[in-house]
């Protein structure tokens, strides 16, 4: 073989053994999670209108460390670690919660109504989900699909009864279907 | 092409030590069966390679339990990184060499 011919042969396994390292998704339990919280997160506004804005000042960042804590687990179960990833998720999902955050004065001064918030959170979600699975995890995509229908659902659908419970409950189902391939895959991996 | 070839670092020549290398310096640690798994490689050739990287101060190795197993991880010295950067920068000026017409 020749040493071109050999460099060639050797630089293409380096990238096929680089692009397998690549191959690395979020735990089954950040989906499961996110499925139980989102649930709660959309129903309570049918029940509890009133405790919404709470539940989520609590959820949200409890759920996000949750997330951080269950992604380092499942990295050293792994045997991967990356810092540099870790930052990264971090920034991109601190970046969701911040944008939320950023809603606050658009309320306050009067420019968005209330009702609105769950809906542009589910915009803000869709792009997330959908930025996150060309970045990070393919697995988000079809999940940004689900919610960017369901931003349009809430809109269109505005006057069925139970509306935020039934959009939490797909956003939900969705989320824990999700969880169910990721933990299918983990097994494969596994076996 | 003949002088770069010389300019290559022996330890790094092996592909498996380059994956390795290349892995390592894009993660901060990575665990022994993860290597395996990666490199696709048995355990015996897998650690020969590692040891040889070990000796050489490229890589450095710490043990701890996870999930009550014990685990080997792996991580990139900056001599290692230094090593690395400079093969890869003789690589890449053999692979442009290469593409030019009437060159050695």
């Amino acid at each position: 073989m020749t040493d071109d011919r050999q460099f060639r042969d050797d630089l293409s396994y380096v990238r096929s053994v680089v692009r397998r390292a690549e191959g690395v998704h979020n735990p089954a339990s950040i989906y499961f999670l996110w499925a139980v919280i989102s649930f709660f997160g959309y129903a309570i506004i049918d029940f509890r209108p009133a405790a919404t804005g709470f539940y989520w000042m609590i959820a949200g960042p409890l759920g996000g460390v949750a997330s951080a804590v269950l992604g380092a687990r499942a990295a050293r179960r792994s045997g991967q670690i990356s810092d540099r990833d870790g930052w990264k998720d971090l920034a991109h999902w601190g970046a969701m919660l911040f944008a939320a955050l950023l809603l606050v004065p658009l309320v306050t001064t009067g420019r968005l109504a209330t009702d609105d918030i769950p809906r542009i959170i589910l915009l803000i979600l869709a792009l997330t989900y959908w930025s996150g699975g060309l970045r990070q995890d393919r697995r988000l995509l079809p999940l940004g699909v689900v919610m960017a229908g369901l931003y349009l659902f809430t809109i269109f659908g505005s006057r069925l009864p139970y509306l935020w419970t039934i959009t939490g409950a797909i956003l939900s189902a969705s989320l824990a279907a999700a969880g169910v391939f990721a933990a299918a895959r983990a097994r494969r991996s596994d076996a | 092409m003949k002088k770069e070839i010389e300019r290559l670092d022996r330890t790094l020549e092996h592909r498996v030590r380059l994956a390795i290398a290349v892995l390592l310096s894009r993660y901060e640690r990575l665990s022994f069966s993860r290597l395996k798994e990666l490199t696709d490689e048995t355990d015996g050739n897998l650690g020969a390679n590692l040891r040889k990287l070990e000796d050489e101060g490229y890589v450095v190795v710490a043990k701890e339990f996870v999930d009550r197993k014990p685990v080997s991880w792996y991580a990139i010295t900056s001599t290692g990184r230094r090593a690395l950067k400079a093969h890869v920068d003789v690589l890449s000026r053999m692979i442009s060499q290469a593409g030019k017409p009437g060159r050695d």
